[in-house]
């Protein structure tokens, strides 16, 4: 696992790129609260929902193969809930898909509509972080008044974590390079303990580096950010536009449907 | 020339009871390029985080006038600024821009002025374009240069580098030896490059066993082999 893969289509430049970090997560969060507002049996009311996603994949330069493997490497998580719904719920519901109309077991409604949301849901996310830099969204939640600690540990995750896992793969090549595989498990489970051990030992010492280099740089406590972003009409205007948006898929007789 | 460095008697002892440094004393005149050397485990390190307030110590040290001490801890690091041996433990935020805006925000200054000044120190290093760009995607040169810019934009007098050629090649470490030979801060060097030492400073302080082994220019210091030798340097 590299850094460029979550990194990916962040640095790009389009529409949806250029639009504050501040609106899309406004956007995102709203729209994932109109989301999960629906009732479990209403599968057919959330198609609509999959347009702003889309829209923002789309004009955002983000292939659909790239989001579809986030989707599936998620995907196990949510796999046994939605395999263990049926069960739990077999009282037969009234199904509605346009001018189709039949009746199945609640439970399997349940299903569809966790595995469909989960998507829609992980779709608007790798829109939002596809198109945003990571230190403008971190900015944007400063701004929003995410509390200050989260965010600083956001930072240090994304910055350390990849740092770590290359040390972690060198450890284990290193351990590879020196006949591992041949080893029997109890000595090999021992090196892993072994590994793991010493990596948590190198995260203290690292830990301890940075806190002496940011007090070395001043930090006494309060953490400071610059205001890298900027809010414009147009922002305003996607706003306005997603808020229409949700309207309509959550009250269709507000607009006259 | 005033002294920019002035560190008297300086002690510092660990909690196992090693002694890192035991009576160092030494000073640093401002503009003047001094080099730190000695074999591992000679204390450069620790006296170079003894300066900034980073352990705990006993003796004198006093940076552009001012005596450090728990309260002045904080005006010290204003005037004098470290990179550490392992750039990954000097840019930890998420842009190097930040990374370099980090201290002059931390010094006081409003946004604008901390991103003005980070920019230029960027520039200044050869960055320039890299600004929103995360540590991890910038090569080991890159990030020793990124390194530099982080207390170069804080304005400080006196630089303290650690190992700052480590890990680099020929071309990366020559580019950041004209780097550094372009500034006109102090600085005291922990280095074991002497091609470094040569092309740069003025004069070396030799460490061993937490004390100052010997004092003297480049030439009477890295020319004395007999001396280097009995100190594990050659």
């Amino acid at each position: 696992m590299h850094h460029r893969y979550i990194d990916r289509f962040a640095h790009g430049d389009s529409p949806v790129h250029r639009l504050d970090a501040r609106a899309k997560l406004i956007a995102v969060v709203a729209y994932s609260a109109v989301l999960i507002s629906f009732h479990r049996y209403a599968v057919a009311e959330l198609v609509p929902l999959a347009v702003m996603p889309m829209a923002m994949l789309w004009f955002g330069g983000v292939p659909a193969w790239f989001a579809l493997r986030r989707v599936l490497l998620l995907s196990p998580f949510i796999l046994f809930v939605c395999v263990a719904s049926p069960w739990y719920d077999r009282a037969p519901q009234m199904a509605n898909f346009g001018p189709w109309r039949f009746e199945i077991a609640g439970g399997w409604l349940t299903s569809a509509d966790i595995a469909v949301k989960f998507t829609l849901g992980v779709l608007a996310l790798t829109a939002l972080t596809s198109t945003t830099r990571f230190a403008w969204m971190l900015e944007g939640m400063r701004r929003l008044g995410a509390p200050t600690m989260l965010l600083v540990q956001l930072g240090f995750l994304y910055r350390y974590l990849f740092v770590l896992i290359d040390e972690a793969m060198r450890v284990r090549r290193s351990r590879d390079f020196r006949g591992a595989a041949l080893a029997p498990v109890g000595r090999r489970l021992s090196a892993a303990g072994s590994i793991i051990a010493n990596l948590f030992v190198r995260t203290l010492e690292r830990s301890e580096h940075i806190s002496m280099a940011m007090a070395a740089r001043g930090y006494a406590g309060e953490w400071h950010g610059l205001n890298v972003l900027r809010f414009r009409a147009w922002d305003g205007a996607f706003l306005a536009g997603v808020a229409l948006y949700l309207a309509a898929c959550r009250c269709p007789w507000l607009m006259g449907r | 020339m005033a002294d920019i460095l002035d560190i008297t008697d300086l002690s510092v002892s660990y909690a196992d009871g090693t002694e890192a440094l035991d009576g160092v004393t030494l000073s640093v005149a401002a503009g003047e390029r001094v080099a730190l050397i000695g074999p591992n485990g000679a204390g450069k390190t620790t006296l170079l985080l003894a300066i900034m307030g980073g352990v705990k110590s006993t003796g004198r040290v006093v940076v552009d006038g001012i005596e450090l001490s728990a309260r002045t801890a904080q005006e010290v690091r204003s005037r004098c600024g470290m990179t550490f041996q392992n750039p990954d433990d000097q840019l930890f935020m998420p842009t190097l821009l930040e990374d370099a805006a980090f201290g002059p925000l931390n010094q006081g200054f409003p946004p604008a002025e901390a991103e003005a000044r980070a920019g230029a120190a960027i520039e200044a290093v050869g960055l320039a374009g890299f600004e929103h760009r995360s540590a991890h995607h910038a090569s080991e040169g890159q990030k020793r240069s990124a390194s530099l810019a982080t207390i170069l934009s804080m304005n400080v007098k006196l630089l303290l580098l650690d190992e700052p050629g480590g890990g680099l090649d020929f071309r990366s470490r020559r580019r950041l030896t004209e780097l550094l030979a372009g500034r006109t801060e102090a600085m005291l060097m922990a280095t074991h490059d002497m091609d470094m030492v040569r092309a740069f400073c003025a004069r070396v302080v030799m460490l061993d066993g937490g004390q100052v082994a010997a004092v003297g220019s480049v030439a009477d210091i890295l020319g004395d082999a007999g001396l280097l030798a009995r100190h594990g340097l050659a």
